[in-house]
């Protein structure tokens, strides 16, 4: 009798401690007087998309190179230097009836970085000349810029934490080449032209990483010399134009 | 206690949530924006490098001599010599003209200075208080281009120098925006600057006198002499 209530009393300490013991387990420092209840550990997490866009380094002042000094019609540009944030840039051309008859380019450099598939695309908000004349034709607003040319240069990345440009599928109308008149119009969407694409432009980094991004040059051009001229009855045009660049997540 | 518990546990969640929508926010834009203007520039020079001028018609021992040309202003000379002599048949200096530009025009002619001295034409005195040279004719021809960026479907000759028009029909004095036209239209050039080759449009001016015996000198004289000064100039607008 005496060994078998000692077993009994035996079994239920060790129940008690079994317990107390499991429940300090999860709830360490927690005292056993929750015996019968249980608890769990929810551990959950979120990887979201990410795009960004911002000005690119080659292009050295402010986001863009123009290359005028050569065609004498003293442009300037204006705008944001290289950093991580959206910019706006202004380029003046100058009197390009003063060039020497070569295309005038001037470039932007887009700095891209993601974790997600993404689509860099480009519109023309806003297109405005008076008293122009392109190849002996009137010039209109609703021309949208015939004698524009757009192209896209090629791709280099900030370092190893970039994508491989050959992951980069570009739009062969900017790798060639083409007008400003056959871009979207108006405000900058997702389905607005597209410039290129790719699964990802970043595999590593931050947002402020300088080793992650790509680069994407882009070239506007415009004539110089006779090809341009003004209106008759008058002794002067000029344009004014806005390109939108715009990265939206998806391919 | 099983609120200090799981106080954490809602903040991690919290925090997720919000970092979630941050993310969301995939849209980047940034635009460039692009200007520029053109300015009229229309240039006259002569054709054909130093000399623009040949000389048809009975040869009298003219002589003729060239300042300047190439893309610059340019001065032609000619001396008919002695046109007593010749066979009475009109001789004629064709002036090459070649103009480019990227803006309308205009190209003017003005009779800068007329110089006649114990001169008759079929019988009628020549010199400055009268006539001002009816007996030289000015002819234009019809433009051609020198090149694929050329226009000259854009220029139009006027009507008096599609005929011809005596020297004594046109503007007195120097050439300016108001003399009288020879050619006008849209931009000579399509394309290149004032050096290209193949940009310019020609025009060929046709300037004839009389020779033999259709001028001669007044009576008391021995002989008559008369020199003239014809400027050409073009000009944006028209």
């Amino acid at each position: 009798m005496y060994y078998k209530r000692y077993a009994r009393k035996f079994l239920q300490s060790s129940l008690l401690l079994s317990l107390v013991f499991a429940y300090s387990i999860v709830y360490p420092g927690i005292c056993p007087e929750a015996e019968g209840q249980s608890a769990s550990v929810s551990i959950t997490g979120q990887y979201g998309t990410f795009v960004q866009l911002s000005a690119g380094t080659p292009p050295a002042a402010g986001g863009r190179t123009v290359s005028v000094a050569d065609k004498g019609t003293g442009c300037v540009a204006s705008g944001s230097q290289p950093n991580n944030q959206a910019f706006g840039s202004s380029i003046d051309f100058g009197d390009l009836s003063k060039g020497d008859g070569e295309e005038c380019p001037a470039t932007i450099g887009i700095r891209l970085r993601s974790n997600s598939a993404f689509r860099l695309v480009a519109s023309m908000s806003s297109f405005r000349c008076r008293g122009l004349r392109f190849q002996g034709k009137d010039v209109t607003d609703q021309d949208g810029g015939t004698f524009v040319h757009v192209w896209a240069g090629a791709l280099s990345t900030t370092g190893a934490n970039a994508a491989s440009p050959s992951s980069v599928s570009v739009n062969s109308s900017f790798t060639g080449g083409t007008t400003l008149a056959t871009l979207a119009r108006g405000g900058c969407t997702a389905s607005s032209t597209l410039i290129c694409a790719a699964p990802a432009a970043s595999i590593g980094g931050t947002s402020n990483s300088p080793d992650n991004a790509l680069e994407l040059p882009i070239y506007v051009s415009v004539p110089t010399g006779m090809e341009l001229g003004p209106a008759p009855g008058t002794a002067s045009g000029t344009f004014s134009f806005t390109v939108q660049f715009g990265t939206y997540t998806g391919p | 206690m099983k609120t200090q518990i799981k106080l954490p546990i809602a903040l991690i969640a919290a925090a997720s949530l919000w970092l979630f929508a941050d993310l969301q926010e995939a849209i980047s834009l940034s635009q460039a924006t692009y200007t520029g203007r053109v300015s009229a520039i229309v240039s006259l020079s002569s054709a054909g490098g130093q000399s623009g001028i040949t000389i048809t018609g009975p040869s009298i021992g003219a002589r003729v001599t060239s300042t300047g040309g190439g893309t610059s202003d340019f001065a032609e000379i000619v001396d008919f010599g002695e046109l007593s002599l010749g066979t009475g048949e009109p001789i004629v200096v064709n002036i090459g003209l070649m103009m480019r530009g990227n803006s309308t025009y205009k190209l003017n002619a003005a009779n800068f200075n007329f110089i006649a001295t114990n001169l008759q034409y079929k019988d009628i005195d020549v010199g400055p208080s009268g006539d001002k040279g009816s007996f030289i004719t000015i002819q234009a021809g019809s433009p051609t281009p020198t090149g694929v960026r050329s226009n000259p479907q854009g220029s139009t000759v006027s009507g008096l120098f599609q005929a011809g028009v005596f020297l004594d029909e046109i503007t007195q004095g120097q050439v300016d925006a108001q003399s009288t036209a020879i050619t006008s239209g849209d931009s000579p050039s399509l394309g290149g600057t004032i050096n290209s080759t193949d940009n310019a449009v020609l025009v060929p001016l046709r300037i004839s006198v009389p020779t033999g015996l259709a001028i001669g000198p007044t009576s008391d004289a021995a002989k008559g002499i008369f020199q003239i000064t014809l400027q050409v100039g073009i000009f944006p607008g028209g």
